[in-house]
């Protein structure tokens, strides 16, 4: 029991305690045994991989590759630190006259459709926690925030910022409302 | 020592020669760290432009199932592809520099005919480590208190307020405080319906 919550720090990932998967390099498209590559392997290998469809130390694919240019990093909305390549946006794609649009993603809107559809990219965050992800980010919000109706005009209050790491707050306002890429656009009709 | 399961991402930008290098084999390459066998591996640039899966690259580029159209425009493409914006394109011009650093090809044929801006992304997406976690606390009963041992819970209706109050009374210790005695804590939570 706390009852001064300034007096408790938690330190996250401090130290590795040992390697699980997805560091080696092997592409997931490429066919077993053979040096031809496929989105339909590289489509199964992401769910054998994500479910540990095998064992948790069995090998796994762990590479993805997507056509770039050079014109794109220079871009403004281009990927020079991070890029999503699941159906989550990234905080700068939310706002903006590109908005909800995978502009980081390598080629851009037209092309994370089409890998999506062959790769089934939206699966990635199927049966994730949502709300133990949101405990894992950010300060605890005070509970009028957690309170606020489900509408769209508070599921995208977040400011757009650039961020470099991995552990920075994710595109997810609450866990109540996670605003994927299909759901943003669908609002956007709405 | 608490331990749970953190997954990042990563990504790499192969990147053609700028220069043009005396003798071009595998100058579109690069070396990457693999965790698992514990050593830099060399990705192929033709690799990586088979695994794209393009379809224009055909059973002669590697492919051999389902692929991305080659018709599929691109955002941001090279000053070169001007009005040819589209993945088969872009994959014509990566080929070229397949062609030219590959085994076979020791040596440049027309180095002003490639584009320099082709790039292509290699992305691990889910490298997943155990990691150890840490919980600090400044000692002393300012912070808080651990509660153990036999507890008492009492639930009171306020009929003015219309209010369910929960009071807990428990043995409390202060973090890091060994030494001392356990007080009673009375009342140190308290519950309340919203409504």
């Amino acid at each position: 029991m706390v009852t001064k919550p300034q007096n408790v720090l938690i330190m996250r990932d401090v130290a590795c305690a040992g390697y699980v998967a997805g560091m080696n390099t092997t592409f997931f498209a490429r066919n077993q045994g053979e040096k031809t590559y496929s989105l339909e392997t590289a489509r199964q290998n992401i769910q054998d991989r994500l479910s540990f469809a095998d064992d948790v130390g069995a090998k796994y694919g762990s590479m993805l590759a997507f056509p770039a240019t050079e014109q794109q990093l220079e871009a403004n909305q281009g990927f020079d630190t991070v890029m999503s390549v699941t159906s989550r946006l990234l905080p700068w794609e939310l706002t903006g006259p590109n908005a909800r649009d995978h502009s980081s993603f390598p080629g851009g809107q037209a092309v994370y459709s089409a890998y999506e559809k062959e790769l089934g990219l939206s699966g990635v965050h199927y049966g994730e926690d949502m709300k133990a992800a949101e405990n894992q980010v950010g300060p605890p919000r005070p509970p009028q925030t957690r309170t606020l109706p489900r509408t769209h005009s508070h599921a995208f209050s977040l400011s757009a910022r650039r961020i470099s790491s991995a552990r920075d707050p994710q595109t997810m306002p609450s866990a109540f409302w996670v605003p994927t890429a299909s759901m943003t656009r669908l609002l956007a009709r709405l | 020592m608490l331990t749970r399961s953190s997954q990042i991402g990563e990504f790499y930008i192969m990147s053609p020669p700028q220069v043009k290098p005396a003798n071009a084999q595998h100058t579109c390459d690069m070396l990457i760290y693999d965790e698992e066998s514990d050593r830099h591996v060399r990705i192929m640039w033709a690799d990586a432009l088979a695994a794209c899966c393009i379809e224009t690259a055909g059973e002669e580029g590697g492919l051999d199932g389902s692929s991305v159209p080659g018709n599929t425009p691109m955002a941001n493409p090279t000053d070169d592809m001007k009005d040819k914006n589209t993945l088969g394109d872009w994959y014509e011009r990566a080929k070229a520099w397949a062609d030219a650093t590959g085994k076979d090809n020791p040596e440049f044929g027309e180095w002003d005919g490639l584009d320099k801006d082709i790039r292509i992304v290699v992305a691990r997406p889910f490298i997943e480590h155990l990691m150890h976690n840490v919980i600090m606390t400044v000692s002393g009963r300012d912070t808080g208190a651990t509660l153990f041992g036999p507890a008492d819970m009492q639930l009171s209706a306020n009929t003015q307020v219309k209010t369910i109050e929960g009071h807990v009374s428990a043995r409390a210790l202060a973090p890091s405080t060994p030494a001392r005695l356990p007080t009673t804590a009375r009342s140190p939570a308290r519950c309340l319906p919203r409504a």
